[in-house]
């Protein structure tokens, strides 16, 4: 792609983004539009998915690391969800009693906030009534837990685990999980890989483990 | 979440577009801020901060204008137009700008992604305000240049095992450096990477390992954070001016481009690059990279008359003297203040010379030499003095270099200038050292002299002779640091006076500038401590 379509559409994106909040904040100033709130989100996670999976087609994945505390990002997360799913219970939880918890974890924000978001925003859509959020130590890193109690991932999901492009084509929840599995992989500490990992426990489990 | 944290605080919201302007408007006015401004671009922006101080500046990255955001804050931290208290947050639309990192102090506090919810905001907001209250000792002495009292508020955070440890680590490493304590910087950055090899700590790493003179060890670890974190550009640019230190330009330029490649360049490195280029005879290269950055930035303030004048030099360097009038006309215009009217003059009397136009070149040149007889910029000064010579006032030109020397006597940057004047003028390399040498040796006498007199307790006459000659050379360190002691230490003989103590601070201020480690620094602070407080009447 050329620096001049580039550019268009960066002005493209930032034109489409900037009348998605508008309408948010005029959705937010009725009081009564938590429906169309999440649609306009939804449009917004979209596009901003179209464009990480088209930087990470151009090897454009290079990632800003940091030093991030796991807790304060899942509450974050927790209490940007749960204004917008009020009818649910979404919540970070402590980590398992038998496992400790993690101190820091070294990770892109911006990139991990954008892909757990949507994994978040599928959760609370599938959830009868609960979403939990959980970090805890796993080998040198750190483990990312978001469940929720509802249908669980179909078999389809299970099977690629969002490692499948042709998946990400059948909907946001494939192509959302399918940016997380890039994401994690792009975290890397000497030879070990960041990773996801689905499974059906009482609703659906992604966690990502990030070294 | 309500924001109670933003009670009196003072805001400046810059965004281009109404609806987002209006909408921040609404959600912070409910907020109980004590000063809400709101502007569509960065010139109202500047306005406002030359007007007054605001606690948070809420930044559209993408303006609808020739410079962004990012280009915006790196004017304001460079050219400390606000405090490092200040909280910068850049409002984004697309994350992926934000992969080229800037270096750590151009960096902004937050990135919001765009769109958001009030209560998304908030939440953000409410969390930024949390660092900015646990850092703010930190800020505050990083505003004051007081880099103990920095280091000493960093450990306090550490000690407190405080959420910001990191942060306070990268701060901290930063004013081990600037103290010259090199050699805890690089303990405190191989603890870091120990744990992590960020980007930032292995750029750490090699400051240290450079100012302990490892310079290979340091490219090392440059090379390795580039090869891995790509987007690095504090490493570029380090890593470029540690090849120009070593002598090798064409290395020092070729890394440059080398991040030119991965990112169109902040002004800042522009000008490096630009530097660089004419520096290691690649005028060409100047042209284009200076040429492509000013058309982009061509209605903002960002700019500065001597990109111009660069610009234009690298045009008379390839014989392209006509072509190069059309930048310095155009600057002319734009710049009109004293300092600006004189560089761009200078390369003016240049380029015209070049042309052919000798009438026109000797005309203006009359007037430059009559204006050009107060303190003025290293650089000014040697484009005057290649002017001079070039409409035949050689001694109007040896004094401008002698200026020039005197100012920085230890600069190797002014030294190659000094030198590239008289050749271009026809003079020997001899001719070019023994100027070096003789203004080197003059204002060492000078300051010889002053503290001879110190010494003998003419304090007063060392006041007089130092202060002229700081007022005089501002860059020259050694001097300026004598005028702020001797000056301290007559307050300390003669009692304390508000206008010697002003005077001091400045000088003190002006060493710190340039040099945060220098050893004169604590002596004229251990002076100023015994200072009595006058009585209260």
């Amino acid at each position: 792609m050329s620096e001049v379509t580039d550019m268009l559409l960066t002005a493209a994106v930032h034109g489409v983004k900037n009348q998605l909040g508008e309408l948010l904040w005029r959705l937010d100033a009725r009081g009564d539009c938590l429906l169309e709130q999440r649609i306009a989100l939804r449009c917004a996670q979209r596009l901003s998915s179209a464009l990480l999976l088209w930087r990470s087609a151009q090897d454009q994945l290079a990632l800003n690391l940091e030093a991030v505390d796991p807790h304060e990002m899942l509450d974050d997360l927790a209490s940007e969800y749960q204004a917008l799913f009020p009818d649910l219970q979404v919540v970070r939880v402590e980590p398992i009693p038998a496992r400790s918890s993690p101190g820091w974890m070294f990770v892109d924000r911006t990139l991990l906030s954008m892909v757990l978001s949507d994994i978040v925003h599928n959760a609370c859509r599938a959830a009868r009534s609960r979403v939990s959020l959980r970090a805890t130590d796993w080998q040198q890193g750190v483990c990312l837990e978001i469940s929720d109690d509802g249908p669980g991932y179909p078999d389809a999901v299970l099977d690629t685990a969002g490692s499948a492009l042709h998946a990400a084509a059948e909907g946001q929840t494939g192509l959302g999980l399918y940016l997380a599995g890039s994401v994690a992989r792009a975290h890397r500490r000497q030879a070990q890989a960041g990773a996801i990992e689905l499974c059906n426990a009482g609703g659906a489990c992604f966690r990502m483990y990030l070294p | 979440m309500t924001l109670g944290h933003l009670q009196g605080k003072r805001v400046l919201v810059i965004d281009d577009s109404d609806a987002m302007r209006s909408q921040l408007q609404q959600t912070l006015s409910g907020a109980g801020c004590g000063r809400l401004l709101t502007v569509p671009n960065i010139r109202q922006a500047l306005e406002a901060l030359k007007a007054e101080s605001f606690d948070i500046i809420l930044c559209d990255y993408y303006l609808g204008e020739s410079t962004d955001g990012q280009q915006f804050l790196e004017h304001l931290r460079t050219n400390d137009l606000i405090s490092r208290h200040t909280l910068f947050i850049m409002i984004t639309a697309e994350q992926g700008y934000q992969r080229v990192v800037q270096a750590a102090e151009c960096a902004p506090d937050d990135y919001f992604l765009k769109p958001f919810t009030a209560a998304q905001f908030n939440a953000r907001l409410h969390r930024v305000l949390e660092k900015q209250d646990a850092l703010q000792a930190v800020s505050k002495a990083t505003d004051r240049k007081d880099w103990l009292a920095v280091i000493r508020a960093c450990d306090a955070l550490l000690e407190s095992g405080d959420r910001h440890a990191f942060e306070a680590l990268k701060i901290k490493g930063s004013a081990l450096l600037k103290l010259g304590r090199a050699g805890e910087a690089e303990a405190l950055y191989r603890q870091v990477i120990a744990t992590r090899a960020l980007p930032w700590a292995r750029h750490g790493l090699a400051r240290a390992l450079a100012t302990q003179g490892d310079v290979q060890a340091a490219s090392d670890v440059l090379e390795e954070n580039i090869a891995e974190a790509p987007e690095h550009m504090a490493s570029y640019e380090l890593l470029s001016r540690l090849r120009q230190q070593s002598g090798d330009l064409g290395a020092a330029l070729h890394v440059l481009e080398r991040a030119q490649a991965v990112a169109p360049g902040t002004m800042a490195r522009v000008r490096h690059l630009g530097d660089l280029a004419l520096q290691a005879g690649r005028p060409e290269v100047a042209e284009q990279v200076l040429g492509e950055a000013l058309q982009r930035h061509r209605f903002s303030p960002v700019r500065e008359a001597a990109d111009y004048a660069r610009l234009a030099q690298s045009m008379t360097r390839q014989n392209k003297a006509k072509q190069a009038l059309a930048p310095l006309v155009q600057a002319k215009r734009e710049f009109r203040d004293e300092q600006s009217e004189l560089l761009l003059s200078a390369h003016e009397v240049i380029a015209l010379r070049g042309a052919g136009e000798a009438n026109k070149a000797e005309q203006l040149m009359k007037g430059l030499i009559e204006r050009a007889q107060h303190v003025m910029p290293g650089d000014t000064a040697m484009a005057i003095a290649e002017a001079c010579y070039l409409t035949g006032h050689e001694q109007a030109g040896e004094k401008m270099l002698a200026h020039a020397v005197q100012n920085a006597p230890e600069d190797q940057r002014v030294h190659g200038q000094a030198r590239a004047v008289l050749r271009a003028a026809g003079k020997s390399d001899e001719h070019g050292d023994a100027l070096i040498e003789t203004n080197q040796r003059q204002v060492i006498l000078l300051n010889n002299e002053g503290v001879a007199k110190a010494e003998s307790g003419d304090l007063e006459a060392a006041i007089s002779l130092l202060s002229n000659a700081a007022d005089r050379l501002p860059n020259n360190v050694l001097i300026v640091s004598n005028a702020a002691l001797v000056i301290a230490k007559q307050m300390l003989v003669r009692g304390q006076d508000a206008e010697l103590l002003r005077t001091c601070l400045r000088y003190r201020a002006a060493v710190a500038q340039q040099s945060p480690a220098h050893p004169k620094l604590q002596q004229i602070d251990t002076l100023l401590s015994r200072l009595r407080k006058p009585a209260a009447t």
